[in-house]
C-alpha cells in the first residue's frame, strides 16, 4: 500500500496530533495480517498492552455491530473496527462491552464466530473515538495509515495557522513540500499513505 | 430552604406575594417538590395556558450546599406540548442562590388580565415585583445584559426570549450560567410558554449577603463531599470523558452502532458525524481560544460544558451539547459545526428547546419546506420562529404540530414530545422509556444508570423483554430520585461503577438533613415522584394507549441494521406494575 499511493511525511510538534481527531473519527487504513481475532490485532500487531484493551477501550464496533467478547470476534480483510473508551448515559452502558445492560441492543449485537478467515495481508480501517484517539492515534500515525486525500486537506486547512507554525519538515513522494501546497495537491487525490513524526517543543 | 414563595400574578390590583411554610411538602425538593405540588394543585385537565395551571421552581435538596454538582434546578408544570406533567431541568446558576436564598420553590400561579410584562427581583430584602414592557420581545442575551445594567453583575437571571412571550410549545426558560450568559435552558415540554402565559419575563436573583446553607453534622458532611469528589474525579467518564469532550462524545459512537437518527428518522447512520463528532468539537474550541472544559455553575466538577468560538474567535455560544449538535446536525443532514453553533445561540437567544426545534426542522425538511443538509435553510426557519411569522408559530410549537400541519407521517414524537438522539430501534431499551416516561420521549431517564447498586435492577434476566422493561422502569425511578437531589445526571457513570461513591451521595443528604436514609429509601422517593406523575397524567386522561411509540417504529426497518422496534403493548404495559 505504501508503495503504490502517494505518500506524505510531516514532521510535526507533537501537541499538534491531536487535531487529526476528525480523521480517526472517520477511519483510517491499517495494513496488518487478518484472520486473528480483535485481541490479537490490537495487543501483537498494534501493540497496545493487554492492560489498556481490558482498562481503557470499553466499547468496541466490528463493522457497525458492537462487540462482547474481543477472542471470538474474527478481523478480516476490509473489516471496520472502532474503539472508545467509556460513554456516558444509557446508551453508552448500553454500547459497553459485556456490560450490565448490554442486552438493550441485542438485536444489533456483533456475534461471536471461529476464525474461518485463514492468516492474510489486508487492510482494515480502523475508527479512534474520543480518549482512544488521543492516546492510541499518535501512534498510528507514527506507524503510517491510509485515508482520504480530502479528509487530510480538510484537517489541514481547518487548522491552517497551527500546522503552519508547527510543522518542522513536510514531504510527498519525497520531495520538500509546504503546507499550503499540499493543501493543494490533496485536492486530486484519491487515497494517500500518510506517515508523521511528532517532534518534543 | 424553607419557603415557598407563591406569586398569584392574577390578583386584583397586579401580582401578589405569599411565602408558606413547607407544610405537607417538608422534606421534599427538585423533581419530588416540583411534581407534589402540579400533581396536587393544579387541576389535571386544566388549560396550560390557563389561569389554573402553575410553574414551579424548584432547587435540590443539596443544591446551595457546598456539595459537588448540587445546582441543577427543576421547573415544573402542566405541559403545552403533551398535555400531562413536565418537570425540564437546568444547570446554570439559580437552582444554588435560590436555595441560599431560603426559597425551597417559587410558584407562579393565576393568569394577569392583560399583555403587561413583570420582572421579579429577588435578594435577602424580599420579593419586587415591577411592570417593565420595554422588554417585549427581546431576546434572553439582550434582556440579561439590560438586567446586568440594572442590577450590577453578580446576579443571576431565569427568563424567556420572545418564543416564551409567544406561548410556544418548544418555549424553553434560560437560566444564566457563572458568566452571566442565558446558556442554560430548561428546555423540554414548553415550560417557557407557561412562564409567557403568567406574564413574566424575568426573575433577577441576588444572593448577596446570603452564606452557604449549613449541614447538620459538618464534618460528615465535609467528608463525605471529599470521597464524592475523589469519586467523581477518579472515573473515567465523570473525571475524563465528559471534561474532555462533553456530551457530544456520544455522536460517533451512537454513529457506529447504526442508532443516530439521520434525516429525520429515515437512517442510523450520518456521513457526516465525523465532523461534528465531540472530539472535532473539541479541537476547533481549544484552536480559536474558546475552552472545551467549563462547567454550567459554580461547584460543578465534571465541567461537561464548553465556550464555542465563531471563526474570528468571537464567543458565539456555550459548546452545544450532544442533543443540539444531533437535532440541529444528523437529524437535518447538517454537518456543518458552526451552523449547528449558530442554531444553538439562536435557540438560547429566542428561548426554544433544541430538540424539539430540530426535530420540528427535520419534519419540515421531509415535507419539502428546506432541503436536508441546507445549514442556511434551517438558520433561516428559526429566525422565522423568533420573528413569529405563521410558519415559524407552527415550527416554533414542535414537531407533532409540523407534521400535523405537513401531512408527514414520520413524525418521532411520543405524547406529543420529540424524541432525543437514539433510534428506538437500533437501541431497543431505550424505546421502552422513550414510550412509557411520564414527560414523553424523553432521554435523560436514559443517564440514571445506578439501578444495580440502588438495589432495584437486579434478579430479572435483561436479555428477555420483560428484563427490558424491568431495566425500564428501574432507570425512571432512579433518575427521579436523583432529579429530586438537585445533582446532575451524570454523576450517574460515578455511582453505578463506585460503590462507595454512591455511599456518599446518601452520606451527603444524610449528614446535611441529620437523616439515616439507605438506598432502598432513595429508590422509594424515586418511586413516590413516578406515582405522583402517572396519577397526574391518568387523570389529564393519558392511558396506556398513550404509552406507546408511533406506528412506523414497529413497521420501516432502520439502516443499516435493517431492525425494527420489536417490544410489545403488553410489554410495555408492564413498566410501572411496581
Ligand atoms: S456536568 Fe455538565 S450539565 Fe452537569 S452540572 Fe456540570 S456542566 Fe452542568
Amino acid at each position: 500500500m505504501a508503495q503504490s499511493i502517494p505518500h506524505v511525511y510531516l514532521q510535526l510538534e507533537s501537541d499538534l496530533l491531536s487535531r487529526f481527531a476528525q480523521v480517526f473519527s472517520k477511519g483510517v487504513g491499517i495494513s496488518t495480517r487478518t484472520g486473528c481475532s480483535i485481541k490479537d490485532f490490537i495487543c501483537e500487531q498494534l501493540g497496545i498492552q493487554e492492560e489498556y484493551l481490558e482498562g481503557r477501550i470499553q466499547t468496541i464496533f466490528l463493522n457497525g455491530k458492537p462487540v462482547d467478547d474481543v477472542d471470538t470476534s474474527v478481523i478480516a480483510d476490509g473489516s471496520m473496527l472502532a474503539l472508545s473508551a467509556a460513554m456516558p448515559g444509557l446508551v453508552g452502558a448500553i454500547m459497553r462491552r459485556g456490560g450490565y445492560y448490554a442486552a438493550m441492543r441485542n438485536t444489533i449485537t456483533h456475534e461471536s464466530e471461529s476464525s474461518t478467515a485463514c492468516a492474510q495481508d489486508g487492510i482494515v480501517t480502523v475508527k479512534l473515538f474520543n480518549l482512544t484517539a488521543k492516546e492510541l492515534g499518535p501512534l498510528l500515525l507514527q506507524r503510517g495509515v491510509s485515508l482520504e486525500g480530502s479528509d487530510l486537506k480538510d484537517v489541514l486547512s481547518k487548522f491552517k495557522d497551527d500546522f503552519r507554525r508547527g510543522c518542522k519538515g513536510a514531504t510527498l513522494n519525497g520531495e520538500q513540500i509546504t503546507i499550503e501546497n499540499l493543501i493543494v495537491k490533496l485536492e486530486d487525490k484519491d487515497s494517500i499513505y500518510l506517515q508523521i513524526n511528532p517532534i518534543q517543543d | 430552604m424553607d419557603k415557598i414563595l407563591r406569586i398569584n400574578v392574577g390578583a386584583d390590583g397586579g401580582p401578589e406575594t405569599k411565602t408558606d411554610p413547607m407544610g405537607d411538602y417538608a422534606g421534599i425538593a427538585g423533581r419530588a417538590l416540583t411534581s407534589a405540588i402540579i400533581s396536587k394543585e393544579v387541576p389535571p385537565t386544566c388549560h396550560p395556558l390557563g389561569e389554573d395551571n402553575k410553574l414551579v421552581i424548584a432547587p435540590g435538596l443539596l443544591s446551595g450546599t457546598t456539595a459537588a454538582m448540587s445546582g441543577r434546578l427543576s421547573v415544573g408544570c402542566k405541559s403545552p406540548l403533551t398535555g400531562g406533567i413536565k418537570e425540564a431541568n437546568a444547570g446554570g446558576q439559580a437552582a444554588q442562590v435560590l436555595a441560599r436564598l431560603g426559597y425551597a420553590a417559587i410558584v407562579l400561579e393565576g393568569k394577569p388580565d392583560d399583555d403587561t410584562l413583570y420582572k421579579i427581583f429577588i435578594n435577602k430584602d424580599g420579593v419586587k415585583i415591577s411592570t417593565d414592557n420595554s422588554l417585549r420581545m427581546l431576546g434572553n442575551y439582550d434582556l440579561v445584559d439590560k438586567m446586568k445594567g440594572e442590577y450590577g453583575d453578580k446576579v443571576t437571571c431565569i427568563s424567556i426570549g420572545p418564543a416564551g412571550e409567544m406561548k410556544m410549545s418548544a418555549a424553553s426558560i434560560a437560566i444564566t450560567d457563572m458568566e452571566q450568559r442565558p446558556t442554560r435552558h430548561a428546555g423540554r415540554g414548553g415550560v417557557g410558554a407557561v412562564m409567557g402565559s403568567k406574564g413574566v419575563k424575568v426573575i433577577v436573583l441576588d444572593d448577596d449577603g446570603m452564606s452557604m446553607r449549613a449541614p447538620k453534622d459538618p464534618d460528615k458532611f465535609k467528608a463525605a463531599n471529599q470521597t464524592w469528589v475523589a469519586g467523581l474525579r477518579k472515573h473515567p467518564v465523570t473525571g475524563e470523558g465528559l471534561p474532555a469532550y462533553g456530551t457530544n462524545v456520544l455522536t460517533n459512537v451512537i454513529n457506529e452502532a447504526g442508532a443516530y437518527p439521520t434525516k429525520n428518522f429515515m437512517w442510523g447512520r450520518f456521513d457526516g458525524c465525523s465532523k461534528i463528532s465531540g472530539e472535532t468539537q473539541a479541537e476547533t474550541e481549544t484552536a480559536r481560544g474558546g475552552k472545551a472544559t467549563h462547567g454550567c455553575h459554580r461547584g460543578c466538577i465534571i465541567r461537561c460544558s464548553g465556550i464555542y468560538m465563531n471563526k474570528d474567535g468571537q464567543y458565539l455560544t456555550k459548546q452545544p451539547e450532544y442533543e443540539t449538535i444531533w437535532a440541529h446536525g444528523g437529524n437535518c443532514g447538517i454537518d456543518d459545526l458552526d451552523a449547528i453553533a449558530m442554531l444553538d445561540r439562536l435557540d438560547d437567544d429566542y428561548g426554544l428547546d433544541t430538540i424539539e426545534i430540530g426535530a420540528a426542522i427535520g419534519v419540515a425538511m421531509e415535507a419539502g419546506i428546506a432541503e436536508f443538509g441546507d445549514a442556511e435553510a434551517a438558520i433561516n426557519l428559526v429566525k422565522e420562529v423568533g420573528k413569529g411569522t405563521h410558519l415559524g408559530r407552527i415550527l416554533g410549537n414542535g414537531a407533532a404540530v409540523t407534521g400535523k400541519v405537513f401531512g408527514v407521517e414520520r413524525v418521532p414524537v411520543v405524547k406529543g414530545q420529540a424524541m432525543p438522539a437514539y433510534d428506538p430501534r437500533g437501541v431497543q431499551g431505550i424505546g421502552v422509556t422513550y414510550a412509557t416516561s411520564t414527560m414523553g420521549a424523553d432521554h435523560t431517564s436514559g443517564y440514571a444508570v445506578a439501578t444495580n447498586i440502588l438495589g432495584v435492577g437486579g434478579s430479572v434476566d435483561p436479555l428477555t423483554p420483560e428484563g427490558q422493561v424491568e431495566l425500564s422502569r428501574n432507570l425512571q425511578i432512579a433518575t427521579a430520585a436523583i432529579d429530586s437531589t438537585g445533582m446532575c445526571l451524570f454523576i450517574a457513570f460515578a455511582i453505578l461503577d463506585q460503590e462507595d461513591t454512591f455511599q456518599a451521595l446518601i452520606d451527603l443528604i444524610n449528614s446535611f438533613y441529620g437523616l439515616s436514609l439507605t438506598a432502598d429509601d432513595v429508590t422509594d422517593l424515586g418511586k413516590s415522584v413516578l406515582r405522583n406523575e402517572r396519577d397526574f397524567n391518568a387523570r389529564a386522561g393519558f392511558t396506556a394507549k398513550h404509552d406507546r411509540l408511533p406506528d412506523y417504529f414497529k413497521k420501516e426497518k432502520l439502516p443499516p441494521h435493517d431492525v425494527t422496534f420489536g417490544v410489545t403493548d403488553e410489554e410495555l404495559d408492564e413498566v410501572f406494575n411496581f
